[in-house]
């Protein structure tokens, strides 16, 4: 009677471990489609000619995203304050305001792979020059994404900026710029 | 999905009014190109440079190759009458002078300052006509933009300055033996001295606060004074393609020999090195300091908004021409002397003696306090301590007590005993102020002109008419006065006018107005007020 009591106990508990694991599971996905607010923190690098007159610096930013009726495709606005400075007096301040489309892989994985695309604008203000204006910006980029519990989510972003400026009369060369870092974000 | 189709539709109109170019600016390949140019010239000439004329330094040598005795020019204005404790024929002319910056700023009216250039630049140029230090095409120092501005002053910080070929003295049994110093610049040693230490302008009104400290060379400060902003400053616009900032020091013909004991150890050694002609602030005997003798002018133009002058020199010299804005005194370009009549046909020239030693209250300097714990140093210390004493004694008046009943006069033994109140002595606190501030005065006015040629005569030449043609370059437009120095170039020496009322050439300077005056410069070219476009100088 009593060994029978401890393996319907054993049973029950496997059972309630198991059945509540795979509703949480359930739910996190769930979650993860709801409206997400973050922010991230990470180096950001100057490409190509840009590379050589600025330096590599540290940046941070904020987004918003909400889901489209399909869980997959989310669109977000992205925003962040970037500093470059260089060894001589030049500096350039970059503020990139865009709005980007999310493709969340469609795999059950605990961890999500998003990949990401759009455009918006930036602005750009060159010291010592006091020199400041709007340029049309794209991007690209991908993320890993780990959702620790209902409302945080954990992850690892790469973004490709593309600062076009070839509309303007003299113009040699756009920008490159790389940002990586590391990101928290809630699911509201 | 309401604020989804806007967040969509914004950005989207975001991105489109961003792509009509509305007149911006290239801002990603403006970043690396500089629209100030800064061009770096060791002469006093704007363009067309005299050539090096550094009098030899050995006159005659012996069996051995070793020189037995200085030529009379490397002696009067080479050497500098405060060297006076090593005089054996050893040292040898310069062959380079190094510059060591750290950065370079612009300061606007409100003296904000604006970085212009924080690369540490390191530049050696050679003591000869081919370097463009020396050549009048000058030397560019690397330089970011700044905002488009008026700029009065320009500070260059400089770290080091240099020259090659000093020498340290020692006494042997045998006399003096001379061997190179060595000192560091861009971060290696070489046989050369940095004399930039000792560019404090300390020498005057030694009872003045600042006279411990001041320092004139971190920075360099340098007055703008274009003509386009009146004098105001340099005008910058970004929208203009190249403005050019020229900034000259000079160092062309203009180096002199100076001596420094050095009482570091217990043999009792000096260093012979080479600096800027203390033809300003005179250097005395025993003063380590010698600063407040770095002539500089800057000023600036706009490439291709630029005119200039050409001409002839008709007189029978080699001449310096320069052009001052219309309207300015000519002799705040020069240093004003009594009216003592200098023969500048003698070779070397007697010069006048300098603003300081006419000063009465140019008391000696004292000694300090000694705290070391060497005997010959002591020694040294406690003799300089006398050698003061008496020195001042010289310099003010002394009671005289003679006569029967006894009578009190004051008499100056400066002035060979004359009585109060004349002679060379000072007499008050209230007398060396007013000494000092007119030495600051006429020391303070002595300008290098923006604009000067060196052009050569053609007299003697026959084969040669076109010898004395000289061009004034990048002139900015505007309305001129033109001169011409009317004797030769001087080695170490620059222009002179004349302030004694009780002397003939009082008023005079040693420039002579050209008769076209003014000249007025267009982009282009130049026309005088008779409408000539070349300026002859007339013999």
């Amino acid at each position: 009677m009593k060994k029978t009591s401890v393996y319907c106990a054993l049973i029950g508990l496997c059972f309630v471990v198991y059945t509540t694991d795979a509703l949480a599971y359930k739910e996190r996905k769930d979650y993860f489609s709801r409206p997400q607010i973050g922010a991230w923190f990470g180096p950001i690098t100057p490409l190509g000619p840009l590379g050589e007159k600025v330096e590599t610096n540290l940046g941070y930013g904020a987004f918003v995203r909400f889901t489209f009726p399909w869980r997959f495709l989310k669109f977000g606005i992205d925003s962040s304050y970037q500093k470059y400075k260089s060894k001589g007096v030049n500096e350039l301040q970059f503020v990139p305001v865009f709005g980007n489309i999310l493709f969340q892989i469609p795999v059950d994985f605990p961890v999500r792979f998003q990949f990401k695309g759009g455009a918006g604008a930036a602005y750009l203000n060159l010291k010592p020059d006091k020199v400041d204006q709007w340029d049309p910006i794209f991007m690209a980029g991908f993320e890993a994404s780990f959702p620790a519990g209902r409302i945080v989510n954990i992850g690892l972003r790469i973004d490709y900026i593309y600062i076009y400026e070839g509309y303007i009369k003299g113009s040699k060369n756009g920008g490159h710029i790389l940002n990586t870092g590391i990101q928290l974000y809630f699911n509201l | 999905m309401k604020f989804l189709k806007h967040a969509i539709a914004l950005s989207v109109i975001l991105f489109a009014s961003f792509v009509v170019n509305c007149g911006k600016t290239p801002l990603l390949t403006d970043i690396g190109t500089s629209k100030l140019i800064i061009v770096l010239k060791g002469t006093y000439e704007s363009n067309s440079p005299m050539y090096w004329d550094m009098p030899e330094a050995c006159a005659s040598r012996d069996g051995d190759g070793k020189c037995t005795a200085y030529t009379p020019q490397h002696e009067t204005l080479v050497q500098d009458d405060s060297v006076i404790h090593c005089t054996a024929p050893l040292d040898i002319n310069p062959n380079g002078f190094m510059l060591d910056i750290a950065e370079v700023k612009l300061a606007d009216a409100k003296s904000n300052l604006y970085k212009l250039s924080d690369y540490r630049q390191k530049f050696a140029f050679g003591l000869n006509d081919v370097d463009p230090f020396f050549n009048g095409i000058g030397t560019i120092i690397n330089s970011d933009d700044v905002p488009s501005n008026i700029y009065p002053v320009v500070g260059i910080y400089v770290r080091k300055m240099l020259t090659d070929n000093a020498k340290k003295y020692v006494v042997d049994t045998d006399g003096w033996n001379s061997s190179l110093t060595w000192d560091i610049f861009a971060e290696s040693e070489l046989p050369a001295f940095n004399f930039n230490r000792f560019q404090y302008n300390s020498m005057y009104d030694r009872l003045r606060y600042e006279a411990t400290y001041i320092n004139r060379v971190f920075p360099l400060l340098v007055r703008i004074k274009d003509q386009v902003t009146q004098g105001t400053g340099m005008y910058f616009n970004m929208k203009n393609q190249v403005t050019v900032l020229e900034i000259r020091m000079v160092v062309k013909n203009f180096l002199k020999k100076y001596e420094y004991l050095s009482s570091s150890d217990e043999s009792f050694s000096l260093v012979h090195y080479y600096a800027f002609s203390d033809w300003l602030n005179d250097v005395q005997d025993n003063e380590r300091y010698i600063g407040g003798n770095i002539l500089t002018v800057a000023r600036s133009y706009i490439v291709g908004m630029t005119g200039s002058i050409p001409g002839r020199n008709g007189r029978s010299h080699d001449a310096h021409i320069i052009a001052i804005p219309h309207g300015e005194d000519v002799r705040d370009y020069t240093l004003e002397v009594p009216g003592d009549s200098v023969d500048w046909s003698v070779d070397p020239p007697v010069l006048p003696p300098s603003r300081r030693k006419r000063n009465p209250c140019n008391m000696p300097r004292g000694v300090g306090t000694y705290t070391g714990t060497s005997i010959i140093q002591a020694l040294e210390y406690y003799l300089r301590g006398q050698k003061y004493k008496y020195d001042w004694n010289q310099k003010i008046w002394n009671p005289v007590t003679s006569g029967d009943p006894p009578a009190t006069t004051y008499r100056c033994p400066a002035s060979g005993g004359a009585s109060y109140p004349d002679g060379d002595c000072c007499e008050s606190f209230t007398q060396y102020g007013d000494e000092w501030t007119s030495y600051d005065k006429d020391i303070g006015h002595a300008r290098v002109p923006q604009l000067a040629v060196f052009a050569r005569t053609a007299d003697g030449y026959p084969m040669e008419p076109d010898r004395n043609r000289f061009s004034i370059q990048n002139v900015t437009p505007g309305s001129y006065d033109l001169y011409i120095a009317q004797r030769a170039p001087v080695y170490g020496v620059l222009y002179y006018s004349y302030a004694d009322p009780a002397h003939p050439t009082f008023g005079a300077s040693d420039f002579i107005e050209y008769s076209g005056n003014p000249v007025t410069v267009t982009i282009g070219g130049c026309h005088d007020s008779f409408g000539n476009t070349s300026i002859n100088f007339s013999p």
